[in-house]
């Protein structure tokens, strides 16, 4: 448990997210492009077979929570954890996180090292998809829509969720658990717009076909302190970023 | 739909359906007016998020609800949206209850909502553009026992806020008449707290679905928001076999039989 002041008040870890809604895609990306994209942190995306590795695009309307009333954009590679030999010990590089209060970024960047900034994001449930548009410096960077699917269950998670920020790596324990999963193969639609977040992904390929989509309609989370990872000397190198 | 840049203007803003919208609007970026009796009450909608502002004010207050809907043009801008969500209820037997309960009900639920909307409403016109979101109950449609006061209150709303909507039709401005089930709210636990009987067993809803229906039923340009897998048919069956509902909730006010149903004596 750790207090940190954030623009004046007062965050304790672990911070909790008592309700939140959640939808979030999943994607085969060449691997060598998510390698070469998140070079400068020094991680590594996991390998599939193909030559392949997960992106994953999601975003996130926080409704109650420690860090106050937000929406998110979440753009984020499945990554091998350092140090480890086990090829299925992953966590999530997050690349990518615009929010749009100006609280919360504070509070990400500070207390997690996530490359929060704040923008525009729009979140529009509909009948049978839901839309989240992200408007960068006035104009739209991309637009996921994801289809509603069919009721699943989703055993609660621990995720490790890493960060890089000025040459540090963080790794975050992000524990979340919910109810009202729905989830379908494919699903999701990707429009992308201008601008460096537009121009990454079209660097994995997209807009592309997802794996799988799913929605979360009431998330509970917490995340805990952050741990800088050590990645054993290994330089961080400029990459393409 | 967004929000950002609009204004919303919620009353009871400081617990259940009312915190939530301040809260969701928040998120997707409107500049909020959390109106609530006491400011400390507006802690948990304020809670880092800049872009809501508190105000106390009672809604039956006409001065200080007048002053507050000025403060809020002056300091936040005009409101684009209300969710009018300020009520209270208090159970109990009607005979039993005091008749200044039965009042201050009417006096926070109806007058509290004429109120306000009149507060609002005449620069919505002038705009000709602006949401009204007025919650209402099931409540007010079906009343039940030992809900009396509430019951007579929500009617009234409902009434209001259906004549409301089709006098307003064509200004710009579209009303939605939120009629949810019980809800689980501080507001409902307190009415479980006070009289254990007054919901019969009636199972809760969440706040989420509330506006969830009521963003659908404006969408839809519907005049009212049902929210519950149950609340139609049970004002289906209000409306066509009064009777028959009724003799159903008797029986869940008298209680269990205590008596078996044979191999008892009779009388």
């Amino acid at each position: 448990m750790t207090s940190y002041d954030v623009l004046g008040s007062t965050i304790t870890t672990p911070v909790e997210i008592r309700e939140a809604r959640s939808w979030f895609s999943t994607f085969a990306v060449p691997f060598r492009a998510a390698r070469d994209l998140i070079a400068y942190s020094g991680l590594e995306p996991a390998p599939l077979p193909g030559g392949r590795a997960l992106a994953s695009l999601g975003f996130v309307r926080y409704v109650d929570g420690d860090l106050g009333p937000y929406h998110e954009f979440v753009v984020a590679l499945i990554v091998r954890r350092p140090g480890s030999s086990d090829r299925k010990d992953t966590g999530a590089f997050i690349h990518q996180l615009p929010v749009n209060q100006p609280f919360t970024c504070a509070a990400g960047r500070d207390i997690w090292g996530f490359p929060k900034f704040v923008t525009d994001i729009d979140i529009d449930e509909g009948v049978r998809r839901d839309t989240a548009t992200l408007v960068v410096d006035g104009s739209l960077a991309v637009r996921l829509s994801i289809a509603h699917g069919v009721r699943t269950r989703v055993p609660d998670t621990n995720l490790d969720a890493y960060s890089w920020s000025e040459g540090t790596v963080r790794c975050t324990p992000w524990r979340l658990d919910g109810e009202g999963s729905r989830g379908r193969p494919g699903g999701a639609r990707v429009d992308l717009g201008t601008g460096l977040i537009a121009d990454e992904l079209r660097v994995l390929g997209f807009p592309r076909r997802a794996i799988m989509s799913g929605t979360m309609r009431r998330v509970r989370m917490t995340f805990g302190d952050a741990r800088v990872v050590d990645l054993g000397g290994i330089p961080a190198p400029g990459g393409s970023a | 739909m967004t929000f950002r840049g609009s204004v919303a203007l919620v009353t009871g803003a400081g617990s259940g359906i009312g915190l939530l919208a301040a809260q969701r609007l928040a998120a997707q970026g409107a500049r909020v007016a959390a109106l609530d009796l006491t400011a400390e009450s507006l802690e948990a909608a304020q809670r880092h998020s800049p872009n809501v502002s508190a105000f106390a004010a009672d809604v039956t207050d006409p001065d200080a609800l007048a002053d507050a809907v000025a403060r809020i043009g002056a300091e936040v801008g005009p409101v684009d949206r209300l969710v009018h969500a300020a009520g209270i209820c208090r159970p109990g037997r009607l005979v039993e209850q005091p008749v200044e309960d039965v009042a201050r009900v009417m006096e926070v639920n109806y007058v509290g909502t004429v109120r306000t909307v009149a507060a609002v409403v005449p620069g919505m016109v002038e705009r000709s553009r602006g949401d009204l979101v007025l919650l209402a109950s099931m409540a007010g449609w079906v009343p039940s026992y030992r809900l009396g006061a509430y019951d007579a209150s929500k009617f009234a709303v409902v009434a209001y806020g259906e004549v409301l909507a089709h006098e307003l039709a064509g200004t710009g401005i579209r009303t939605v008449v939120v009629c949810p089930p019980p809800v689980d709210t501080p507001m409902l636990h307190a009415i479980d707290a006070a009289d254990p009987m007054a919901l019969g067993g009636q199972p809760s809803i969440r706040a989420a679905e509330v506006l969830d229906a009521a963003e659908a039923a404006l969408e839809r340009g519907e005049i009212f928001a049902f929210p519950g897998r149950i609340t139609r048919s049970a004002i289906r069956m209000r409306r066509l076999a009064p009777g028959l509902l009724w003799k159903r909730m008797e029986r869940i006010e008298r209680g269990p039989r205590r008596q078996p149903r044979h191999g008892a004596p009779p009388a």
